[in-house]
């Protein structure tokens, strides 16, 4: 069943897998723009990085809270329910309640007490969840791409490009170059190749013994020889970075996120930065800054005269290649304006400012954008709590029409009391969700809820007892819950019955048998004491909401 | 042949065979594979691929070779794109009869036009060892000169 209604759709979103992921990425990639735009302190290295850390959170909020392909929610338009209790098999009256526990007053109870809950929940029904799928198809294509990356970049470039390899004696002079330059930045000299595509570019694919350093027939015919080896020493610049595995881990993560945009604004941002050092190491190596900035103008005028790339080459550069030099909108870019990087080439000498104002302006900027994230994360939470809180929703009340069938199984196998503590646990194992059927109608969905009753008494106590009840549950996997259970206090040898159902929706899909966990907790430990508790009741069946 | 349709030929060598006369060895290879080749158009590494499983060569020789023939008028060419990017797509711009007819008139009017009455009256010569060729020459004459008096 796919999610039609607005309910449903804000619900998906807001599940915290996606909702966290998608803000907290949105928010650190705002934080960290604005400060590696004040801040000249840090060298081009640790701005890539820093471009990166955005990209991580979302690979941290989803191995907090698991992005699962369903979820629960409230089926039907009118959510009514149902609250009936019966004793020893006759019916004994129901009662328009917001919640089992504000019935009891109304309820003869007695030591033969035997009660039957049925409640009637709004309907909770299992829907597919769109975000979690996203979320899920992300890790999934993200872990493909860096298996394919990884294993085979090399081979996927050769084949979509059509890479030639270079002979030895072909552009001689050049690959000896290239040779001297390897030595020179300390990389083992790369192969080369060559791609007839006309337009001028050049690029590395492939890392370690694979790396292939490749150049268009365009580049070949534009540049001379000294410009195209300063576009050698550019991308050999890359190889000695690393920048492969930059590249293919800022992909990676950026998959992760495929349907947040800001993803890719933050993997292009970091590798714009890599552009820049390798520029920047590559005019170092050179000596001549101006050779590279005469390549990369002449480049891209060049480029100006031919039509764009297809598409599927344009993606396969954009995965693939290490510093294709290709024309993208410029947010999306993986490399920066042309008269960007010449400018930054020419300006080689002061790499980082550390003037005394810019010290104070990074600290100052920190500063704020910790403060002003802790601030905002309280609204974030906020909002996300606001729209996934489990809220009881019984309404009406109905009697089930004459003749209904109702399979009614209680379960119990294992019960572990401790009386005459100020803290009484109980622990009981319900086995996997049974099936209720109405007869009459067999084909309707009925979710599943577990309904306990217990039964204790006031003990040795000269005070009125108050008490809690903290239904656990399912070990971790529910959200504990804390229910005041008397309102009233309880005199000595007053029967007390408590009455709890499932109180997570995650009950509803239990599909194993759990192990259930309930304190007794007296608020006022050394005066009172329980007597012996007893399961009266345990249940684990389903519910029926239909035909309300 | 109409004057459009001239092959550039730049050179005849003598004792070269065939092509190669008119030609250089690596161009008469690949106008070679042009023409046999099925496939139309080609790009260059098309003819590459094929070079190469004759023999060792280099990409860009053949790139630059085909260039060359372009350049002379043997190839067509025009961009495409396509696998790789954006690159030549080359055919002949005569097939193999008729660029070597028009090759052989080439150097022939050169030859003429240089030593007109010597290549004339050696190809006079020629023809006339074989009486069945001199009558039909003749015949040809004589209509030519008839249409002339017209």
């Amino acid at each position: 069943m796919l999610p039609m209604s607005l309910d449903n759709l804000l619900a998906q979103v807001f599940q915290p897998y996606f909702y966290y992921s998608v803000i907290l990425l949105i928010l650190s990639f705002i934080c960290v723009k604005m400060l590696l735009k004040q801040n000249h302190l840090m060298s081009r290295r640790a701005r890539s990085i820093t471009y990166m850390l955005p990209l991580i959170i979302p690979l941290l909020v989803m191995g907090v809270f698991h992005p699962e392909t369903t979820m629960q929610t409230v089926g039907g338009g009118s959510t009514t329910g149902m609250f009936i209790l019966s004793l020893n098999g006759n019916f004994a009256g129901a009662s328009l309640v917001p919640s089992p526990f504000n019935t009891m007053q109304n309820i003869p109870i007695g030591p033969s007490l035997s009660a039957i809950i049925l409640e009637l929940l709004p309907g909770q029904v299992e829907i597919l969840s769109i975000t979690g799928i996203l979320c899920l198809v992300g890790l999934a294509v993200a872990a493909c791409y860096l298996v394919l990356a990884i294993a085979l970049d090399d081979k996927i470039v050769s084949r979509v490009f059509h890479v030639i390899a270079l002979g030895r004696d072909e552009y001689s002079s050049l690959q000896s170059k290239i040779d001297e330059l390897s030595r020179k930045i300390g990389v083992r000299p790369p192969r080369i190749g060559l791609v007839e595509d006309l337009r001028p570019n050049a690029f590395i694919a492939g890392y370690g013994r694979k790396t292939m350093l490749v150049f268009s027939v365009g580049i070949l015919n534009v540049l001379d020889e000294d410009e195209l080896a300063a576009v050698a020493a550019h991308e050999l610049s890359h190889v000695k970075e690393h920048d492969f595995f930059f590249k293919t881990f800022s992909h990676a993560l950026a998959i992760i996120s495929f349907f947040n945009p800001f993803s890719y604004f933050a993997a292009s941002a970091a590798q714009r930065e890599r552009e820049m050092l390798a520029d920047e190491e590559g005019a170092r190596l050179l000596k001549k800054p101006g050779l590279l900035a005469a390549a990369l103008a002449k480049t891209s005028k060049a480029l100006q005269g031919f039509p764009k790339q297809g598409l599927a080459v344009r993606v396969a550069s954009g995965l693939f290649l290490v510093s294709p030099i290709a024309r993208r909108p410029e947010i999306l870019a993986t490399h920066p304006r042309v008269n960007q990087r010449i400018s930054n080439i020419a300006r080689l000498a002061p790499k980082t400012v550390k003037t005394r104002r810019n010290k104070a302006i990074t600290v100052a900027l920190s500063f704020l954008i910790i403060v002003g994230g802790l601030m905002l994360s309280y609204p974030i939470v906020k909002v996300q709590t606001a729209f996934t809180q489990d809220q009881p929703r019984l309404i009406s009340l109905r009697i089930p029409a004459e003749g209904a069938k109702f399979s009614l199984v209680p379960c119990l196998e294992g019960i572990r009391v401790q009386p005459n503590e100020p803290v009484s646990e109980i622990v009981f194992t319900v086995p996997p969700a049974l099936t209720f059927v109405d007869a009459e109608q067999p084909h309707v969905m009925v979710p599943a809820c577990v309904n306990a009753a217990f039964q204790t008494q006031a003990f040795l106590t000269s005070k009125p007892l108050y008490f809690y009840v903290f239904v656990l549950g399912l070990k971790g996997k529910t959200r504990s819950v804390i229910e005041p259970v008397s309102e009233e206090p309880a005199a000595v040898d007053d029967t007390i019955v408590l009455i709890f159902s499932s109180p997570s929706t995650r009950l509803v899909t239990q599909r194993e048998p759990a192990q259930f966990y309930a304190l007794f907790l007296d608020l006022d430990r050394n005066t009172s004491r329980f007597g012996e508790v007893s399961i009266l009741y345990l249940r684990s069946d389903t519910l029926m909401y239909a035909n309300l | 042949m109409p004057a459009k349709h001239k092959s550039k030929i730049s050179q005849y060598a003598l004792g070269r065979k065939e092509l190669e006369a008119f030609l250089g060895p690596l161009e008469a290879n690949i106008i070679g594979v042009v023409w046999n080749s099925d496939k139309r158009p080609l790009r260059v590494r098309d003819v590459y691929e094929k070079l190469k499983q004759k023999k060792d060569i280099a990409y860009t020789t053949v790139m630059s070779t085909m260039d060359r023939l372009y350049e002379k008028g043997l190839l067509d060419r025009r961009m495409e794109k396509g696998k790789g990017g954006l690159f030549y797509v080359y055919w002949p711009k005569f097939e193999e009869q008729s660029f070597k007819k028009s090759a052989v008139r080439e150097v022939i009017s050169s030859l003429i036009e240089n030593f007109g009455e010597i290549v004339t009256s050696y190809l006079v010569e020629e023809a006339s060892s074989d009486e069945q060729d001199l009558r039909a020459l003749k015949e040809q004459v004589d209509n030519i000169m008839k249409e002339k008096q017209k």
